[in-house]
């Protein structure tokens, strides 16, 4: 026998995590058995409260303690404008940059039918709920990611949109900022100028 | 560009092996099964990421081992270049210079390859998809923006086919297959606009070559046979413009075809379905040319491809050829030989002696005698 039984049993569970293979879950797995019974208490603990707490915000469906979240709930919020990303963590890095002060719509994944993910398996119909019920939305930007799960999201997310009357739009891509044109590759050029601007 | 030498271990029947190469030819020759084409494959993989015969990367390693490793310093007008292909039981990987390549097609468009061997004749005879595979390796060899562009296009096609697998006609979302329909038309026009464009040129350099041959008696020509019924030649008659009528057809042709696509359950229309067919004398070779004439236009085919990598990069490739010279009569010998004996880099591999009037061309060639998983410098006659 390699391990003890409960020190087998946490390696199994820890490689079960997204990310963490047989070696890394092991190397956790020694190191928890090594923390004071105190620390190790206040981790599981972090775990089962989290999972208790975290709820979908019925609104936008990011991950929130509250219904609805701090972002749908907050006052100075823009309400005319929805940024429909695919997964909660999208939301934190537009969140990070400070710039955008409308809401979200948090997809839950992109169409991949390769995977067995349709639009019935992403919050589609409750985007076009919240857009047809609340008559302030003015705008929806589409900031799923650019690969081609992403663009057949967002391309399929505006045709449904479009008919109601509003305004679509897509995040630029392109050229990231401090890049060399001659290192982009070809397909990157071409979009960046597909969605060039006037100066 | 030129091999400057090739490092083999474990790879097929050489456990380990060094080996410096000429500029000019490199003539292998050794008896049946003595390992000589497994040297064109080593130098195949390190240029593709593919496999000549393999179905796995796997079997490539040598029998008990459990790993391989290949590398080839390559001369090249735009730089040297050293290329590594691991294999192991974790999976594949590949480095140009040092730095890893996210996946081993990656590979694709360095170290750039002809490979000529007498099955290349399923080119004439085999499926359409014979002749896809042939003119996108082709054009990726020479343009990493097309090989990117035929990833996307056939990853949208096998997420579009993998939901009509699942969908009939009545639980169909059709602004859904809309939009992949809208991104295949935009992909699928500039793989085929880029098709086109490199056939022309094959089809101008082989058509010379199959007349040198035939003393001009018959004419070559190879046509793109698109899915649907598109004028390419008028469509594509400026360049940006072009693609984005292309475009704008490919897509009212998709369209059009969606009812066959639901009763089929699979899409039916656009480059991935595309053939080339290859005419003489303004007939299909492959329905009634004959054992010759087809070997005369594979050949033809071969070395317009050292033309077209050649114009198209300012670098001649490396040409492999296995086993073709028994097989070619004196006319089409004294061809490719002329090729030969020109600035190109080439691996030769055969189990015959030499013909007189190859022994000539090869005077200068780098000779070896390949064996028991050695290759060892040998006289050449």
């Amino acid at each position: 026998m390699l391990y003890p039984d409960s020190m087998l049993k946490l390696i199994e569970r820890l490689t079960k995590l997204p990310g963490i293979g047989p070696k890394t879950a092991q190397r956790l797995a020694y190191y928890i058995v090594t923390l004071p019974e105190s620390e190790v208490k206040n981790l599981a603990e972090s775990m089962v409260v989290a999972r208790q707490k975290i709820i979908y915000c019925s609104s936008c469906f990011n991950l929130s303690e509250t219904d609805p979240c701090e972002i749908c709930s907050n006052p100075f919020r823009d309400k005319s404008t929805i940024c429909v990303v695919e997964q909660p963590r999208d939301v934190v890095a537009m969140e990070k940059t400070g710039q955008y002060k409308g809401l979200y719509h948090v997809l839950h994944g992109a169409i991949s039918p390769l995977e067995g993910i349709g639009p019935e398996d992403l919050r589609v119909k409750e985007l076009l709920k919240r857009v047809e019920a609340g008559k302030d939305v003015t705008e929806v930007i589409l900031a799923t990611n650019t690969d081609v799960e992403g663009e057949t999201t967002a391309m399929y997310v505006a045709k449904l949109l479009k008919p109601l009357g509003l305004k679509v739009t897509r995040i630029a891509h392109g050229v990231p900022v401090g890049g060399d044109l001659e290192f982009a590759d070809q397909i990157t050029l071409s979009r960046a100028l597909e969605g060039r601007r006037e100066m | 560009m030129n091999i400057r030498s090739l490092r083999l271990d474990n790879f097929r029947n050489y456990e380990r092996l060094s080996l410096n190469l000429s500029d000019g030819i490199n003539f292998f020759s050794g008896p049946n099964a003595a390992g000589k084409t497994n040297l064109l494959e080593a130098v195949y993989l390190l240029a593709t990421g593919r496999s000549l015969r393999a179905m796995k990367h796997g079997e490539m390693i040598r029998w008990g081992a459990d790993w391989m490793y290949l590398k080839a310093i390559v001369e090249a007008k735009a730089g040297d270049l050293e290329i590594e292909v691991a294999v192991n039981q974790e999976g594949k990987s590949s480095k140009i210079n040092g730095v890893n390549s996210k996946r081993i097609h990656e590979l694709l468009g360095n170290l750039r390859v002809v490979f000529f061997s007498p099955d290349e004749i399923a080119l004439v005879k085999g499926p359409p998809v014979v002749r896809r595979k042939y003119i996108d390796l082709q054009i990726s060899q020479v343009s990493k923006a097309y090989y990117r562009f035929a990833l996307l296009y056939y990853r949208l096609l096998g997420q579009k086919n993998a939901y009509l697998k699942d969908h009939n006609g009545s639980s169909v979302d059709s602004k859904l297959l809309d939009s992949w329909d809208e991104a295949l038309a935009s992909t699928g026009s500039q793989l085929m606009a880029a098709r086109f464009k490199a056939l022309q040129a094959l089809a101008e350099n082989s058509s010379r070559y199959v007349g040198e041959m035939t003393g001009d008696r018959e004419k070559f020509h190879i046509a793109y046979v698109p899915s649907v019924n598109l004028n390419l030649q008028e469509l594509l008659r400026d360049g940006q413009g072009g693609i984005t009528r292309l475009q704008a057809e490919l897509q009212a042709a998709i369209k059009e075809s969606r009812s066959v696509e639901l009763a089929r359950r699979v899409s039916v229309v656009g480059p991935h379905r595309d053939d080339l067919r290859f005419e003489l004398d303004g007939k299909d070779l492959r329905a009634y040319g004959s054992q010759g004439q087809q070997r005369t236009a594979v050949l033809a085919l071969k070395l317009a491809e050292v033309d077209f990598i050649s114009e198209a990069t300012g670098d001649t490739p490396v040409l492999l050829l296995d086993d073709v010279f028994s097989e070619l009569d004196e006319t089409r010998r004294g061809l490719l030989l002329k090729v030969l004996s020109g600035k190109i880099q080439s691996m030769i591999t055969s189990t015959d002696p030499l013909t007189n009037d190859a022994q000539t061309v090869f005077r200068k060639a780098a000779c070896y005698t390949v064996g028991g998983g050695r290759v060892i410098p040998a006289a050449p006659w």
